[in-house]
């Protein structure tokens, strides 16, 4: 173990670490401190005051979602070796055993993970106990129902959606180191489609399969993203009435267990297969050269966008359709599916990127922004309804 | 020593090394060859950033691409990196983490060149950041250093002071490897120079000695002479150039050139004239394409 590096790396990660946990109390916490309910008949329905940490809250969300977009831009553009080509020669020149890197890759992909398990654990958990305390204090005062919702199993599911995002971002390691098999592709496709706002990190899991500041970049990332699927969550629990009746919250937890169970075996999966199996060359990444990783790259980063898309539209029509009241975890099985199916279908047409492919990738991106579309302008009448 | 044997190395379709066998000796060593000849291609395999086809490289009998050759090479890519937001300490910093690097002559260096020590690398000119590299290079404590495109962006002046830094390192012994475009800058400071044309040596010997092989006359012949006649002499004629009256043309050396060519073709003067290295150097490497299209 090169102490010396890994002291350089933890002081290169210091300050984006608490740059990140400050943004993600901003996004989170602070909008939450001033929240209102009242209570029409069963139905609690969310009121958020006006006030300055409101504000703070939104601003901090709107920069979140703007980091997401530009974390998706930027992976795609830097995805090209040119721009990265000194970061990997020098990498790849520094006099460590193959052995050695794997030890490092473990223990901070294991310490990043462990990082992150517990920034997002406790803020969701936290913002979750803010939700019950305030939701029990609303029926409280008002003598109406909450809805049945109860806070243990909504903060266990939570555990494991969290633990099932460590296992992603291990998996983004796993995915990373093992350049373009097939099998990369699979666990790819899975997840850009398990967890929705994971699109951006599995792009940049790609990139650089080290440790140092590709890693810190995807854990900067991951983080952005990853407090912003806790905000969202939130987002359901607080703003839309209708989410917290009975039933419905049993079928988000039922979604939360099944997508946090399947992310988590592929998680631990992929470890294994990764520090355990496969061996790594000199040339760490690419398929067989450096030179061939922007190519290598393309349909990957190109599947992960229509995932990402695929993701949103599953989202949007999810939250139309669970306003109607069908089960929210049939929704997203069925996302998933369609979601495995089409990208691994466009993963093997873009291998190589000819005129057909164009037509075909392109088919299903236009698919998917009407999808969206039609998921949004219908979500407002949705949830009037 | 460095020995490389029957290096092949691809990009797809391009065989960038094609069984190349060298061994590289202390002192300086040019690399030369036209744009894509394999020159980058060869140094980033010798450490270790890419894997070679086919051969191997040892570096003191270390495979290239373990832990312990690596440690034995610094290598100065034509794009070197610095670790986002660092300046010339953090680039210290971040390199010592690996390397032995001797901080006296790094900051000695650093002074000497006028860098700014806080500023970040990013906001310097392609020149500074070359010179903090080549601060660096100098600085670390391996036996080997590759330097790709060692003198680009630097003025002729620091160039003048970066070559007195290099003799020294060569002076303990070290073995540097040196590409460069600038062809004059190679001058005054290797002792070796190696010849790449489609990744392939473009001459029979591993290093070659300048100005050995071709011989540069200039004449002015009563008739008119072309280059087809001196050929047909028996003269291997790699360049023939006539301005006005004045002929100049480049062979490859063999005995009684002059004799011949004053028997069959009388003139008012026929002199050998000196070839410089930049000369020199361009016509190995159309020799080399001569010989590849022969192949």
């Amino acid at each position: 173990m090169n102490s010396k590096f890994v002291k350089w790396q933890l002081k290169a990660w210091l300050v984006p670490l608490i740059i990140l946990g400050v943004y993600g109390l901003l996004a989170i916490v602070l909008p939450r401190l001033s929240e209102n309910y009242i209570v029409t008949g069963d139905v609690p329905e969310y009121l958020a005051r006006n006030s300055i940490a409101s504000a703070i809250g939104g601003f901090a969300n709107m920069a979140l979602s703007t980091g997401v977009i530009l974390s998706l831009i930027l992976a795609i553009i830097s995805s090209d070796y040119k721009w990265k080509r000194a970061r990997y020669d020098a990498y790849a020149q520094l006099p460590l055993c193959k052995n050695g890197i794997k030890r490092h890759r473990m223990i901070l992909s294991l310490a990043l993970v462990g990082a992150m398990f517990t920034l997002h654990y406790w803020l969701g958990a936290g913002t979750f106990a803010l939700r019950w305390l305030s939701l029990k204090q609303a029926a409280a005062s008002s003598g109406g129902l909450v809805g049945g919702v109860d806070f243990m199993p909504i903060l266990l599911s939570y555990l494991l959606g969290v633990v099932g995002l460590a296992a992603v971002h291990l998996t983004n390691f796993a995915i990373a180191s093992m350049s373009h098999s097939l099998w990369s592709a699979l666990m790819m496709l899975l997840l850009g489609n398990l967890v929705i706002n994971l699109g951006p990190t599995l792009i940049l899991g790609y990139f650089f399969p080290f440790f140092g500041r590709p890693s810190y970049d995807m854990f900067a990332y991951g983080s952005v993203t990853g407090v912003d699927v806790v905000y969202r969550l939130n987002d359901i629990f607080s703003k839309k009435a209708a989410f917290i009746e009975p039933k419905l919250s049993n079928e988000v937890l039922i979604a939360l267990v099944v997508g946090g169970v399947v992310t988590l075996g592929l998680g631990v999966g992929s470890f294994f297969y990764v520090f355990f199996r496969k061996e790594m060359s000199g040339e760490y990444c690419g398929g067989k050269s450096f030179d061939t990783f922007g190519k290598t790259l393309f349909p990957h980063a190109f599947a992960l966008v229509v995932a990402f898309a695929i993701g949103q539209i599953g989202a949007a029509a999810g939250k139309v359709i669970l306003a109607s009241g069908m089960a929210v975890a049939i929704i997203e099985m069925v996302f998933i599916l369609l979601g495995y199916f089409v990208l691994l279908f466009v993963y093997f047409l873009t291998l190589k990127i000819g005129k057909w492919q164009w037509i075909i990738a392109g088919g299903i991106v236009a698919l998917a922004v009407v999808l969206f579309l039609l998921g949004v302008l219908a979500a407002p009448q949705a949830y009037v309804a | 020593m460095i020995e490389i044997n029957n290096l092949t190395k691809r990009f797809e379709d391009v065989v960038a090394v094609n069984a190349l066998t060298l061994s590289l000796q202390p002192g300086i060593t040019g690399l030369v060859g036209e744009n894509g000849a394999g020159k980058s291609t060869l140094m980033r395999l010798i450490s270790g950033v890419l894997l070679p086809e086919e051969g191997e490289i040892r570096i003191d009998g270390e495979n290239a691409d373990s832990q312990k050759g690596k440690a034995k090479v610094f290598f100065l890519s034509d794009d070197p990196y610095a670790p986002q937001g660092a300046g010339i300490k953090g680039v210290y910093d971040f390199y010592a983490c690996f390397y032995d690097i001797d901080k006296d002559r790094f900051d000695g260096l650093i002074e000497k060149f006028g860098l700014p020590l806080d500023r970040k690398v990013a906001g310097f000119s392609k020149g500074m950041r070359r010179q903090l590299f080549l601060a660096l290079s100098l600085s670390v404590n391996v036996p080997y250093l590759l330097l790709d495109e060692a003198f680009d962006g630097l003025d002729p002046l620091l160039l003048e002071k970066l070559k007195d830094e290099m003799l020294e390192e060569a002076s303990k012994g070290k073995t540097i490897l040196a590409s460069s475009h600038n062809v004059t800058a190679l001058q005054r400071l290797v002792d070796h120079y190696v010849f790449l044309y489609k990744g392939k040596l473009s001459t029979q010997e591993e290093s070659v000695d300048l100005g050995s092989s071709f011989v540069k006359f200039q004449a002015a012949f009563k008739e008119e002479v072309s280059k087809e006649q001196l050929i047909a002499l028996g003269l291997d004629v790699i360049a023939f150039k006539k301005v006005g009256s004045v002929t100049n043309f480049v062979c490859l050396e063999q005995e009684g050139i002059e004799e011949k060519v004053n028997e069959a073709f009388p003139s008012l003067f026929l002199e050998n004239i000196p070839l410089d290295a930049e000369e020199t150097i361009i016509l190995q490497l159309t020799l080399a394409e001569r010989e590849a299209d022969h192949e």
